[in-house]
């Protein structure tokens, strides 16, 4: 008899896994403050998402420690902004194991083609430079501009946890339901903000050329300092071109980064007359303010909205 | 003016609050009431340009109680219940780069939940725009009028 309710104990906790919300959470390791938060979202208490890529740290020139990499060959799921963001993607994926699975969200989104040279120094080459990039296009890596691309990432998340972990659809559909609600309210949101500004004086001038999607969905035109990368530095003859843009345009504020040091910026506000407008969060989320997706879009929006109405 | 410094410039105090509150008065704004035509008077354009004429159309179920269209950050129509079938004339300055309305209505109707909002927009070029709002107990959305040089 003990023998029996044994035997029935132990075929019980063999199937309890198939048969119900399983108890361990899903592995993630995220490359980008941005993937994180919508990790959190899509995964909710299902998944534990490792940040690889910090608040404040600039991406554009990281690069994973060993350790990074033993954090990620331990995830069953590793998150990647793609388009050429993480230039050390191809050795990523051979330090990792079959066990893990790389997913790129950016390739599921439609990108930005924009000018190779800008793209030239930082992101995706591995060879000697010994040619031009110009006149060729590649994709301007910063794809989460665009509300309408975050919810295809999240929808791309979900697909993928969904994938590793089958026995949590339910949870990880019903999340992503919700959030994609959040991100139309948000979207709507950032429209009827942006209505307030003069179509003719949408014009950003920014430290580097990372708002081109946000720039494509609401109409405005980018004037960057650098390129798309933050390691580029402006020559003078581009910094003056740049001045005299912004006097011809009548632009009335430019803005700086949360990474990248204003100094250039401020020597420009001082040559055109154009207002310092606040600090955008381009390349990831901020420590304490700008903490999440949207607090960080609300914030661009909120701050270029004031500057420039 | 000779006297006790403290009672001088109490004096002046007053006089200044005195003629605060003057001004005040007259430059105090009086309220606001709703249009009863659509009478609407266009921005100035820096440029000198005419203003073009919209004519805008609303269609709905069920006639909103508040209805205001603002360009720019600013009120320049408001629709209410008497007018609400009748189109709407709206000299506006449309630059080349266009120029974007928003439209927000509200429904104080509690039997219904959901509500629409059909708007139909001739514009200068002899073209339509043609679009329906859709939500709950309120309706904010944007409806760009292409210029043309549009960015």
């Amino acid at each position: 008899m003990k023998f029996r309710i044994l035997a029935i104990a132990v075929a019980c906790l063999a199937l309890y896994p198939s048969i119900g919300y399983s108890n361990e959470q899903l592995q993630v390791a995220s490359l980008s403050t941005v993937l994180t938060d919508i990790a959190n979202h899509v995964g909710g208490d299902a998944v534990k998402v490792t940040p690889i890529v910090k608040a404040g740290i600039d991406p554009h020139g990281f690069e994973p420690t060993v350790r990074d990499v033993k954090t990620m060959a331990d995830a069953q799921v590793v998150l990647a902004s793609g388009l050429g963001f993480e230039p050390y993607l191809g050795k990523l994926k051979t330090s990792l194991g079959k066990q893990t699975e790389l997913v790129i969200v950016g390739d599921a989104v439609k990108p930005l083609m924009v000018d190779a040279s800008e793209l030239c120094h930082d992101h995706g080459h591995d060879h000697d430079h010994g040619h031009s990039h110009a006149g060729e296009k590649a994709p301007d890596p910063h794809w989460w501009h665009s509300v309408s691309n975050v919810k295809t990432a999240a929808k791309t998340m979900r697909d993928a946890f969904i994938k590793e972990d089958p026995a949590s659809r339910v949870l990880y559909e019903e999340n992503t339901k919700a959030y994609l609600a959040r991100l139309d309210a948000l979207e709507k949101w950032i429209r009827l903000e942006i209505a307030k500004i003069p179509r003719k004086e949408r014009i950003l001038v920014t430290s580097h050329d990372a708002l081109g999607y946000f720039a494509d969905e609401y109409a405005f035109e980018v004037h960057p300092v650098q390129g798309i990368s933050t390691s580029e530095q402006p020559s003078s003859k581009q910094v003056r071109a740049l001045i005299d843009t912004i006097k011809a345009d009548n632009v009335k504020a430019i803005f700086a980064e949360n990474i990248e040091n204003p100094k250039i910026l401020s020597e420009i506000t001082r040559e055109t007359g154009a207002r310092l407008g606040g600090t955008l969060y381009a390349d990831g989320l901020g420590q304490n303010e700008a903490a999440t997706y949207e607090e960080m879009m609300r914030h661009n929006v909120s701050t270029i909205v004031t500057a420039l109405q | 003016m000779t006297g006790n410094p403290l009672l001088r410039f109490a004096i002046l105090a007053l006089a200044l609050c005195g003629m605060g509150f003057l001004i005040a008065g007259l430059t105090k704004r009086p309220p606001s009431e709703p249009l009863v035509s659509t009478e609407v008077i266009p921005k100035d354009d820096p440029s000198g340009a005419e203003a073009q004429e919209l004519v805008i159309r609303f269609d709905s179920p069920a006639v909103p109680s508040a209805l205001i269209i603002e360009s720019e950050g600013a009120e320049i129509a408001q629709v209410n219940a008497s007018t609400f079938g009748e189109p709407l004339h709206v000299p506006l300055h449309i630059p080349a780069e266009g120029l974007d309305l928003v439209v927000r209505a509200s429904w104080n109707d509690e039997s219904s939940k959901s509500h629409a909002l059909r708007i139909r927009i001739n514009l200068p070029t002899d073209s339509e725009i043609d679009t329906t709002l859709w939500g709950n107990a309120s309706i904010a959305d944007v409806i760009t009028i292409p210029g043309k040089e549009p960015r």
